[in-house]
C-alpha cells in the first residue's frame, strides 16, 4: 500500500539529491520507499546507545505496590475497553 | 554494538518449562525484540522474581547484541505507575534512562494494527500495541504472565498476525 507524506521542497531537493548520490554509489536504481529504509536504518544505528547491563541498575526501584496498581489499573482499562466494544 | 550474533543463553534457571526451548532458540535468534509495560514494571519492582533473573541472565548483560523496543503506550505506563509509586521527579528519571536503552515507537500506522488485534483478542490496548510493534519490526515480544493471555491468545497471535508473544512466568 503507498502512503503520501507532504514534505517541503527543501526536503524533497535533499531526499533527491542522496537518492542520486546513493544510486550512484550503488550503480543500480532505488526508489524513495528503499531510501526510507536506508535513512530509519541508519538513524537506529547511530542513536547513543549504552550496555543493557544498564537495566539492572533500575531493578528493585518500585515498591511491590506499584506492580499491584499497574494490575488493577490493567484490568480496569480492559473492562472499559470491552465495555465500550459490545 | 554488534548485532545478529548469536547469544548464548542460560536457560537453567528455568523453575518451569513455561518458556519452552522452541521459543528461547526464537529469542536466541532474534535481532529484535518488543517488551510490554507489565514486563518492565515487573522487572523495577523490588519483589524478586524468576522474570528478573531471567531478563538479568539473557537480555540485560554488558555484551547482549539484541535492539530492544517498546512502544509508546508501555512507556506512558511505566511513567504514570513509577509516578505514583515514587513521585514524578523519579518518573522523568527513569524514563530517560530508558529511552536510552529502548527504542521507542509511535507510528502511525500501528494503530490500524493494534485496532486489528484489538478486533480479534479480548486483551489490553496497551497489550496490542506492543504485539503491533513486534508485528512492524518481524520479532519476538516479551510479556510478564497476564491472565488473558492464555496459551489459546498466543497460539492465535503466531497464526493471525505471524508474531511470537513470549511469556515469562512470574515465580
Amino acid at each position: 500500500m503507498n502512503t503520501t507524506i507532504p514534505l517541503s521542497k527543501e526536503t524533497k531537493i535533499l531526499l533527491f539529491k542522496l537518492k542520486s548520490r546513493l544510486e550512484q554509489d550503488e550503480g543500480r536504481p532505488i526508489n524513495y520507499d528503499e531510501l526510507m529504509q536506508i535513512l530509519l536504518r541508519n538513524t537506529e544505528r547511530s542513536r547513543p546507545r549504552v550496555p543493557l547491563s544498564e537495566f539492572q541498575k533500575l531493578k528493585g526501584i518500585l515498591s511491590p505496590h506499584a506492580e499491584e496498581v499497574y494490575e488493577r489499573e490493567h484490568q480496569l482499562d480492559l473492562l472499559a475497553e470491552e465495555r465500550k466494544g459490545e | 554494538m554488534q548485532r545478529g550474533k548469536k547469544r548464548t543463553f542460560d536457560t537453567s534457571k528455568s523453575p518451569t518449562d513455561a518458556i519452552k526451548e522452541r521459543e528461547i532458540v526464537s529469542i536466541k535468534n532474534a535481532t529484535d525484540c518488543v517488551l510490554d509495560a507489565g514486563l518492565l514494571l515487573r522487572y523495577f519492582s523490588k519483589t524478586s522474581s524468576f522474570l528478573q533473573e531471567w531478563l538479568d541472565a539473557n537480555f540485560f548483560t554488558k555484551d547482549a547484541n539484541i535492539m530492544l523496543h517498546c512502544h509508546i503506550i508501555s512507556r506512558t505506563e511505566v511513567y504514570y505507575i513509577t509516578c505514583r509509586d515514587i513521585g514524578v521527579e523519579e518518573a522523568k528519571k527513569l524514563l530517560e534512562k530508558l529511552d536510552l536503552l529502548v527504542v521507542v515507537h509511535n507510528e502511525s500506522m500501528l494503530a490500524e494494527m493494534a485496532g486489528k488485534v484489538k478486533c480479534a483478542h479480548s486483551i489490553a490496548l496497551g497489550d496490542c500495541f506492543s504485539i503491533a510493534t513486534a508485528q512492524m519490526l518481524k520479532c519476538p515480544v516479551l510479556f510478564k504472565q497476564e491472565r488473558e493471555l492464555t496459551k489459546e491468545v498466543v497460539t492465535s497471535l503466531q497464526q493471525k498476525f505471524g508474531v511470537q508473544a513470549i511469556i515469562l512466568p512470574i515465580l
